[in-house]
């Protein structure tokens, strides 16, 4: 018989409605054996009492149902974005509200480099800084020898000083839209979308592959995990090489992996019958750290580069309709088989005309295929309308919303992107509870901080950067809030079995926060810190 | 040298998938690399696959073809590791892509050359695609993009419905190259990507729409003038489907390799030859061999 641990804690909100609180778990072979008073959990014989926890609250882990592998190594790079933020390491990154800031947080790292080292930046972003957008002759004045490249934070747009420029060596009349050029008709430092990007990434070796497919990345994804009490996360779009497939088996089988990781294959890259025959061979693969098997589908693109199919009126500024990664008619046949072969669905739709042609081809499957409980989720869904909900209910489907966004670009959207309209009523979290939605959201990873507890006060307080409420009407509760981040998302991931509760038959898979999210104020929700994790009963502290 | 690309764009059933295997099955020992953007159908014939490894298929030509998946620049940055580079790199572009923000990364990529951007559109179809609401946008883009446009499937459309096709993409996009084929079949000399003016042998020769080519061929001893020779390659006639050649430049050293499909031209620096060599191919219906006599031998200096 296995060794019993009793973990004593100040409280342990278990997420379970027969039992909403307790004091103590007994863990046995990674699992939760017993949840109650030390006398509930003492009947299964002698145990070790661990008080490590007496002065903190337990949670059951927390499940990211969206997010993406270089959270853990975009920190490679140099941190230049408005907002604080902290690496997997604990490392706090101020956030920076200057052009001259940016610089001189770039002469600080620039000093640490090696001879042949180019200096690459990230997370910079132009619209909290007022009208002049930063060139080539500010990072020159970092090193006018030394390649700088500077990615902003969407990942579409990045700004190079003239070294790096000089290495991609654009032609005098080369017209293309994305190389913005000064007066003079040179290259202002200034490079948006892929193609005038791509000459100067590669030739300063920034390969975005490389930020989630090597075991020091990963680990770094695990450390990023552990820090803000994530103990389950997607990898919500991946190809899955079978080398990479390789690493990350290998590395999540490490005995103090931190986190239990759930990779969604790209449905987007092989005809139909080969996804679905890769999938469910990837099912077959899975171990309790790696859960393969579920696909993501793109559908559009994003609102706040105005690349989101929206329904009509459109974009509140006049842009012209966003674009498909897949036609709807190939959308309809690549769902209905999948939903015929049984495969987990995550569908990224975000703008409104995306979710009604997705709902549109599930509907038309689930009329000819009946596959019982299977918990497709809408992701990002962010301007789905309360009728867009309801027919999520009628199909069983699941939304996960972004509910990060409010706070880091609703004033964009309600002054720019949809008006304040279809922004008051944006990942509309309260309608998809109210409608009987299953409900989870998400920070989307790197694109804002993981971090759940830091997603749920998004969700319950709807405060925008500028501080204004963004949709009271949409909050939800602190408890709901916590609901979404563990078992809702749990559900969203077919884990709920498994995780996102502290109960009776589940992995011993805690969040231990050193205060009670349920006791504060909800606007200190993002507040509470997080002493560390526990994964199928191993302690895993921060520090 | 830069590794010259073609991009083949155009919506679901246009024909795409059977021209990159009409390409392929004719490579004639050139080694052509096809990266696919499009996931709807497998994209080889499956009599020319050799092997399958992952996401790369390789033909028992030699030729390779694999697949884009979720990261367009991972998908370029292994293709430019390639040692030896293939002689010349097909994009299939997904149903919905637009054309011209892939084309791009050819144009600003130095080692890179975009030689054409091809547009096939479903004849019989096309106006209905254009007009549709979800769709529509991206069949307009895509149209726009072309270099040459080729109205595939004409002989599923009746003669009114394809006198019509026409009338509209030279009003909607004038200047437009396009011509008409079925089951994505033209002659290969249009796409060859060899630099010189020998025309290869073509399956297609013989073919029963043979005789809807017409071809056009220069010889001079004398250099040409930069500035009449870009004006020339900038008002050819519309008939005009391919020219390329090797020439020489008044005034300017080395010889220089003129490439043109549709409307996209480019020169580029060439190794020495005695001779100015052009040749092109064009629709006997639309262009008469004077008509590029007459332009060119305004360009001889």
């Amino acid at each position: 018989m296995s060794a019993i641990t009793v973990f004593a804690a100040r409280k342990i909100l278990t997420m379970t409605r027969h039992q909403r609180e307790a004091t103590h778990v007994a863990v046995r072979d990674g699992h939760i054996l017993a949840v109650g008073t030390l006398e509930d959990v003492s009947g299964w014989g002698a145990y070790e009492l661990d008080t490590s926890f007496e002065d903190k609250v337990l949670m059951p882990g927390f499940v990211e149902g969206h997010c993406h592998l270089p959270e853990g190594g975009i920190w490679r790079y140099t941190y230049t974005g408005f907002h604080a933020r902290i690496d997997p390491d604990g490392n706090h990154w101020d956030g920076i509200g200057t052009i001259e800031g940016v610089i001189a947080r770039m002469q600080e790292q620039e000093a640490k480099l090696g001879p042949d080292e180019p200096l690459i930046a990230w997370g910079f972003d132009p619209i909290f800084l007022g009208d002049r957008r930063p060139d080539r002759h500010d990072l020159d004045q970092v090193s006018a020898t030394r390649p700088i490249i500077m990615m902003h934070s969407n990942f579409h747009v990045l700004t190079a000083n003239t070294p790096a420029l000089d290495l991609a060596n654009f032609a005098p009349d080369l017209d293309i839209e994305g190389i913005v050029r000064d007066d003079d008709g040179k290259p202002s430092g200034e490079l948006q979308e892929m193609a005038a990007m791509f000459p100067v990434m590669r030739r300063c070796n920034v390969d975005f592959r490389d930020l989630a497919r090597h075991r020091p990345e990963l680990l770094a994804f695990g450390k990023a995990c552990k820090r803000v009490g994530v103990t389950t996360a997607t990898d919500l779009y991946a190809d899955l090489p079978d080398e990479d497939l390789q690493t990350l088996l290998e590395v999540t089988a490490e005995a103090d992996f931190p986190a239990r990781i759930v990779p969604a294959l790209n449905a987007l890259s092989a005809p139909p019958d080969d996804i679905v025959a890769r999938a469910l061979a990837l099912k077959e693969m899975s171990t309790d750290r790696l859960r393969l098997g579920q696909v993501k589908l793109m559908t559009d693109g994003s609102i706040q580069a105005f690349t989101g199919r929206l329904l009509a009126p459109g974009y509140y500024n006049g842009a012209p309709n966003g674009i498909w990664n897949i036609a709807p008619e190939q959308l309809d046949v690549l769902v209905e088989k999948l939903v015929a072969a049984g495969v987990h669905m995550h569908i990224h739709t975000n703008g409104d005309e995306a979710t009604e042609v997705t709902l549109n081809a599930m509907e038309k499957a689930f009329s000819v295929h009946n596959q019982p409980d299977h918990r497709h989720v809408l992701q990002h869904v962010q301007m789905a309308s309360p009728a867009q909900f309801a027919r999520m209910k009628a199909l069983g489907l699941c939304a996960n919303l972004f509910a990060n966004h409010l706070f880091y670009f609703g004033d964009q959207h309600a002054a720019i992107t949809i008006g304040p309209d279809r922004a008051r009523r944006m990942n509309a979290c309260r309608t998809a509870l109210d409608t009987g939605v299953p409900l989870a959201i998400h920070s989307d990873a790197p694109v804002t901080p993981l971090g759940p507890l830091t997603t749920a006060w998004a969700a319950v307080n709807r405060l925008t950067g500028s501080g204004e409420v963004l949709g009271a009407a949409e909050r939800i509760t602190v408890a709901e809030a916590l609901y979404a981040i563990t078992l809702g998302a749990a559900y969203t991931l077919h884990l709920d079995h498994e995780v996102g509760s502290i109960e009776v038959g589940k992995r011993a898979d805690f969040a231990v926060l050193d205060d009670d999210p349920t006791e504060v104020d909800p606007a200190a929700l993002k507040d509470v810190p997080v002493w560390g994790t526990v994964l199928g009963g191993m302690v895993q502290p921060v520090q | 040298m830069a590794l010259p690309v073609t991009l083949i764009s155009g919506y679901l059933g246009a024909g795409k998938t059977t021209l990159i295997n009409h390409l392929l099955r004719n490579a004639g020992g050139r080694r052509l690399m096809v990266m696919v953007n499009d996931f709807g159908e497998l994209p080889i014939d499956t009599d020319l696959i050799e092997s399958v490894e992952g996401n790369t298929i390789t033909l028992a030509n030699g030729c390779i073809c694999c697949s884009i998946g979720a990261n367009l620049a991972g998908a370029f940055i292994d293709l430019l590791n390639l040692d030896p580079l293939p002689d010349q790199l097909l994009i299939e572009a997904s149903g919905v892509a637009e054309p011209q923000r892939i084309a791009n990364i050819a144009r600003a990529e130095p080692d890179l050359e975009l030689r054409a951007i091809v547009v096939l559109a479903d004849a019989p179809n096309l106006m209905e695609q254009a007009g549709d609401e979800f769709i529509g946008a991206a069949v307009h883009k895509q149209l726009a993009a072309a270099d040459l446009l080729l109205l595939n499937k004409a002989d599923l459309a009746s003669a009114s419905e394809l006198a019509h096709v026409e009338q509209w993409v030279g009003e909607t996009f004038p200047g437009t190259r396009h011509m008409r084929c079925e089951n994505a079949h033209i002659t290969l000399e249009i796409l060859d990507d060899a630099p010189g003016p020998v025309v290869g042998s073509d399956p297609g020769a013989g073919h029963s729409h043979e005789d809807q080519y017409v071809r056009w061929a220069y010889v001079s001893s004398q250099p040409m003038v930069r500035a009449e020779l870009e004006k020339a390659l900038a008002n050819l006639p519309t008939g005009v489907l391919r020219l390329k050649g090797i020439i020489n430049l008044a005034g300017e050293p080395g010889s220089w390799a003129v490439q043109c499909v549709g409307t996209r031209w480019t020169i580029t620096p060439h190794t020495d030859r005695s001779q100015s060599q052009l040749v092109a191919i064009g629709l006997k219906a639309r262009l008469s061999v004077a008509e590029l006599d007459t332009l060119f031998g305004e360009g001889r200096a």
